[in-house]
């Protein structure tokens, strides 16, 4: 990617301020530690709850569905960010300090974008949730919806593939879990919601959760380019010959394969699978979500395993058979599985 | 990092000379320098990469914001102002 850093730069002697990570980090300062308190306080709910008061039932639906993947995904990637910092420490980097500096910003954005939607869902989408307040990480499941598409299962993936990488793994272990989480859930699957949101704004324009989406994305992008930056470091010891890090490419071709399942599930999930009320288009979001995808891997990190064509392919095959699913049994169970473990708490 | 007028992969409707005098506005009111503004303003829309990838900001807005003429630039000036109240 080759940034450089900031010009007029005040002398460090520890931190390496000319590192891609630190900028990363100092921009987080700057730009990542706004307040959701006071956003909401700012911006207020009124003029949301207004709109949405004003929505059908499928409308309101259409949004339930996304902002719950949000706020499991969010609590779930906060939730792994520990594992992250653990992982950018590992003997397989050459410096660690101004990655765990980065690290430990994500961890705080992350838990800060879990709380901004907990508020907003809370203060305005109330009805369209009987069921989001359970830890889904103590005792708790994720909402119902979110288990039932493909982004449910990717969250529980992440989970495993970061144990997995902060646990002595090794590179093609970091590289299989970067991939999943900077690629593919924030670098896809948070990126497409971010398309279909502006989509369904143009119908249904919630101010404050405009609002709140701008600043998570903003947060988003610097921890994609945190995560490429990783698999950059470890591609580039592969590509040196490095014994030890042989596989990292493929790790990381054979994961986004995998994990476009997934995405383009919840992608059929949130839009044609309830006849796409606020007009997201199904084709055009995973359009995009492929294009995203590419631009990461074969335009910034110049993988040579696999290809663009490829896939394209693999994406059109996923459209194929995410056709075919049925959501509402899998909801109905985990409607109830939901109740259970409310009552029991 | 990228100069804001560098950075490529948005449609940019507004010209240059409206940006420059609204990152002055804006540095004004912050009591910054419009270098610094700039900075900011671009690291919102690239990440550092030299392309404006911020989806959430870049795409539209709210069923449009008619005071940014939905330039992602004037969208991210906007966002960094509210950012700066928070
Ligand atoms: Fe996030
Ligand atoms: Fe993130």
């Amino acid at each position: 990617m080759g940034m450089d850093a900031s010009t007029d730069q005040i002398k460090a002697g520890r931190i390496d301020t000319s590192s891609t990570y630190y900028e990363l980090y100092q921009k987080s300062v700057e730009l990542g530690t706004w307040d959701a308190e006071k956003l909401v306080h700012k911006v207020g709910f009124e003029d949301d709850r207004e709109v949405w008061e004003g929505l059908n039932d499928n409308e309101k639906e259409q949004w339930a569905r996304l902002i719950s993947y949000f706020i499991d995904g969010e609590q779930a990637v906060a939730a792994d960010a520990r594992r992250i910092m653990k992982t950018v420490s590992s003997p397989y980097f050459d410096r660690s300090m101004e990655k765990e500096m980065m690290a430990s910003a994500l961890a705080l954005e992350e838990a800060k974008h879990t709380q901004f939607f907990d508020l907003y869902i809370t203060n305005v989408m109330s009805d369209k949730f009987p069921q989001y307040e359970l830890d889904s990480r103590r005792g708790g499941i994720q909402i119902p919806r979110t288990e039932a598409c493909g982004a449910g299962e990717m969250f529980e993936r992440q989970g495993t593939l970061q144990a997995q990488a902060a646990h002595g793994g090794d590179p093609a272990d970091i590289a299989r879990a970067a991939t999943n989480y900077h690629i593919g859930v924030e670098g896809i699957l948070a990126r497409g919601g971010y398309f279909a949101k502006n989509r369904m704004m143009q119908e249904a324009p919630l101010k404050l959760l405009n609002k709140g989406f701008q600043f998570i994305s903003t947060d988003e992008g610097r921890h994609i380019t945190f995560g490429l930056e990783l698999l950059q470091e470890l591609i580039e010891k592969e590509r040196e010959g490095l014994p030890d890090y042989q596989g990292v490419e493929n790790a990381i071709w054979e994961q986004a394969i995998e994990d476009i399942g997934y995405i383009t599930d919840t992608a059929y999930f949130i839009t044609a699978d309830i006849d796409d009320p606020l007009d997201v288009d199904f084709s055009e979001l995973v359009n995009r979500g492929a294009r995203l995808a590419g631009d990461m891997m074969f335009d910034t990190l110049d993988l040579d395993a696999g290809s663009a064509t490829e896939f394209m392919q693999a994406s059109a095959d996923a459209m194929e058979s995410a056709q075919g699913s049925d959501y509402d049994d899998v909801i109905d169970k985990y409607d109830h599985i939901y109740s259970q473990k409310m009552a029991g708490d | 990092m990228t100069e804001l007028t560098d950075i490529e992969g948005a449609d940019f409707t507004a010209d240059d000379e409206k940006i420059q005098t609204a990152v002055e506005e804006a540095a004004d009111d912050l009591g910054m320098t419009p270098e610094k503004v700039e900075e900011e303003v671009a690291y919102i829309l690239d990440s550092g990469t030299g392309r404006a990838n911020n989806e959430g900001v870049a795409g539209a807005a709210a069923a449009d914001n008619e005071d940014t003429d939905n330039d992602p630039r004037l969208e991210a000036l906007e966002m960094f102002k509210l950012r700066q109240e928070l």
